[in-house]
């Protein structure tokens, strides 16, 4: 599943409804983790909200994973929080993904490569606040229970979210301290695509800048780019990455052998190639969610090796239609976890922090049930660095003027070429020259509120 | 003394004061909305609304979102609630919403008017929605949702082999006591049985392979998810590309069902 897909499928979920709790005992259970209480109590956004956490972290291996800079982004939406209706500021999860939402259950998604676009903490303050109005205003819940949205009817109320969500954060800025004009920068730095659902881009950048007037507030950029040290750019190859004649997952410490006949195609963390009659798919997934999809197998073979467990198997249909409450909310959610489709012949490869899965299309080489030889070994030391991802350096510009002549980085430049900067101003670099498939793809922010 | 006292004052200041600037206060604006004051129920009831402090004024939006607002509460099981949302012109706009609840009612009873076979428990289980708080027992009524419900409903009935099931629009009475009772009507017609299995195409044992693999039988009702799983489980036990024609016989309540095998490539 690629990351905008996943992005895609998080943001369904925050609209729509429902996740699959395996039963292991008499306790229900989701991906390997005791239902909260929430899950019990019937509080279904709540159960949600941490179902969609849960996904991201432990199947779809899409959170990123940086305790000290999800702090640092959870303390500027507590900031926000106190100027708004919340009780409670929501809580915040930084994903691999580009997009910023507001899921039910009171958490907001913000994609790392959206971070990495901000060039302060008021702008990165402006892309939260748009989402703690969202949650503020019940904009997602008003679509889970609210009467059916048909038609035009249904974009002209979607679009007032928006300009709501919009405006309300140019207010929670003033109440923060933050300078109010971030919000028009901030739109201006993740809007790049028009859709139905939003106003026009050109539109909601004016209406920011107009009512954020002159107003001064606090910027806060050397704030933000020190907390960005260190951050991964662009896409994370650490899920997949053709390194030499192997793909590598790194995040799992394994090679897939490539030969000079496979017609290979990467798209993005997934390898398809065409290896003689037999088609392969493989991509990394998270360990609780290999485990389930393990144990549901058909026809199932279980081998450990110097690589881990590895089952081989066939995707069965699911036994039974669960259909109690939980059991349909799981549902829902399990849909837009990558996996295989039933019927399908896969092998999944279990290791520490998470699992490859193979799925196999076509004829393989034992008479078609068998996997052919996939030339799986352990990954390399130097596999491994080079499916290292850049990283963001701060550096600082040694004269005043446009940051592309500031004459540093160069060929490195994470900053917008035109920012006017001092001399001695920090500038936002990538530790190497980004190649073009290591850019992460751009998704229009705020996938779904 | 003036000098401790400026010091203790300025570093109480830096306390209190969040990082960079104290929040300012709001500006005046006639194009803004300043407070939202809700009676008649917690703001915390219409937070569509409540959310408008510090937007832009634009009355349209407001009555839409008041109406948003409204639905939400319908959607709590305050079937008849109303918004109403006067402006008043100050340092800027305030909205006061005055809101109607009405009775919360809770569905007390959802009645199948049928005699079929089909599971009770199952057809509850269908309609039920988030986690058993909408168009369950206890829980609240929220029609498009039923209605949305009624049409999956209908759909199993047909796969488990009620070809002819038909689900009636759902009926409902209310007790001003604050419940609603919900009748469904159900035609639920002849429950079909497969009729015959063969296979076709391809060797014979192949053919016999394939019927083998499914494990289907003439006289067992027909049943959609087992067919289904049948051909997905004979397509890869036997690596051929299986495809099922299904045939509804004109004269009896049966369907036969046909598999064509592909040759061996």
């Amino acid at each position: 599943m690629t990351p905008a897909v996943r992005a895609a499928a998080a943001a369904a979920i925050g609209l729509a409804a429902c996740a699959r709790p395996s039963t292991l005992g008499a306790q229900p259970r989701y991906l390997g983790a005791e239902l909260p209480p929430p899950c019990v109590a019937h509080d279904v956004e709540a159960c949600l909200g941490w179902m969609i956490e849960r996904d991201l972290a432990d199947a779809a291996l899409d959170l990123y994973d940086d305790l000290a800079l999800r702090a640092y982004v959870q303390g500027v939406a507590d900031r926000l929080a106190r100027g708004s209706r919340l009780g409670g500021a929501p809580r915040v999860v930084i994903a691999d993904h580009d997009g910023t939402y507001a899921t039910s259950g009171s958490r907001i998604v913000i994609g790392r490569p959206t971070i990495e676009r901000l060039d302060s903490e008021a702008e990165l303050a402006g892309v939260i606040a748009h989402e703690l109005a969202h949650i503020e205003g019940h904009h997602a819940v008003v679509s889970l229970f609210g009467p059916p949205p048909a038609g035009d009817d249904a974009l002209v109320l979607r679009r007032d979210a928006e300009a709501i969500a919009d405006e309300r954060a140019v207010a929670l800025l003033e109440r923060a301290g933050y300078a109010p004009a971030a919000m028009s920068r901030a739109l201006r730095a993740v809007l790049d695509a028009e859709d139905d659902e939003h106003p026009l881009r050109a539109d909601r950048i004016a209406r920011a800048k107009v009512m954020a007037g002159g107003l001064p507030g606090f910027e806060g950029r050397a704030e933000l780019l020190g907390h960005l040290e260190h951050m991964v750019v662009g896409r994370d190859a650490r899920l997949g990455r053709r390194v030499g004649d192997a793909w590598v997952v790194a995040a799992l410490g394994l090679a897939l052998e490539l030969s000079p006949d496979d017609a290979v195609r990467d798209a993005s963390d997934v390898l398809v190639l065409r290896r003689g009659q037999a088609t392969l798919a493989a991509y990394a997934i998270g360990a609780a969610w290999a485990g389930e999809l393990a144990a549901a197998l058909d026809e199932r073979s279980e081998d450990v090796r110097g690589l881990g467990r590895i089952t081989v198997g066939t995707v069965a249909a699911p036994a039974g239609r669960d259909d109690t409450p939980i059991g349909k909310l799981a549902r829902a959610i399990r849909s837009t976890l990558p996996q295989p489709a039933v019927g399908t012949r896969v092998e999944i490869v279990e290791r520490p922090g998470g699992a490859l899965v193979i799925e196999l299309g076509g004829r393989g080489d034992r008479g078609g049930r068998g996997l052919p030889a996939l030339g799986l070994r352990a990954a390399r030391p130097s596999e491994l660095a080079a499916a290292e991802p850049a990283r963001v350096v701060i550096e600082h510009a040694w004269r005043t003027g446009a940051a592309a002549d500031a004459a540093v980085c160069d060929g490195r430049l994470l900053d917008s070429p035109d920012r006017h900067v001092a001399a001695g101003d920090p500038i936002k670099c990538a530790d190497r020259p980004l190649a073009e498939r290591d850019r992460a793809p751009r998704l229009m922010a705020d996938a779904a509120p | 003394m003036p000098l401790r006292w400026l010091i203790l004052t300025l570093l109480a200041a830096c306390r209190a004061a969040p990082i960079g600037h104290d929040a300012p206060a709001a500006r005046c604006s006639s194009h803004r909305v300043g407070q939202v004051a809700v009676t008649g129920a917690p703001a915390s009831a219409v937070p569509q609304l409540a959310v408008l402090e510090g937007t832009i004024d634009d009355p349209e939006r407001t009555e839409r979102v008041a109406g948003v607002a409204a639905d939400g509460l319908r959607a709590q099981g305050y079937a008849d609630a109303s918004i109403a949302v006067a402006r008043r012109p100050g340092c800027r706009i305030d909205l006061e919403v005055t809101v109607a609840l009405g009775p919360r009612y809770r569905i007390a009873r959802i009645a199948f008017d049928t005699d079929d076979d089909f599971p009770e428990a199952d057809r509850l289980a269908v309609v039920e929605d988030a986690l058993g708080t909408v168009n369950a027992i206890g829980g609240v009524y929220i029609e498009y949702r039923m209605k949305r419900a009624l049409v999956e409903l209908e759909r199993r009935y047909r796969d488990a082999g009620w070809l002819e099931a038909e689900l009636g629009a759902p009926r409902t009475t209310y007790d001003p006591a604050g419940s609603v009772v919900v009748r469904i009507p159900v035609r639920a017609g002849q429950r079909f049985r497969i009729g015959s299995v063969r296979a076709v195409g391809a060797g014979a044992l192949a053919r016999e392979a394939v019927l083998q693999s499914l494990g289907l039988h003439a006289g067992d009702y027909y049943d959609g998810p087992r067919i289904r799983w049948a051909i997905e489980r004979a397509r890869h036990r036997l690596a051929r590309w299986v495809e099922l024609r299904t045939n509804i016989a004109g004269d009896r309540p049966e369907i036969d069902l046909e598999a064509v095998v592909e040759a061996q490539r």
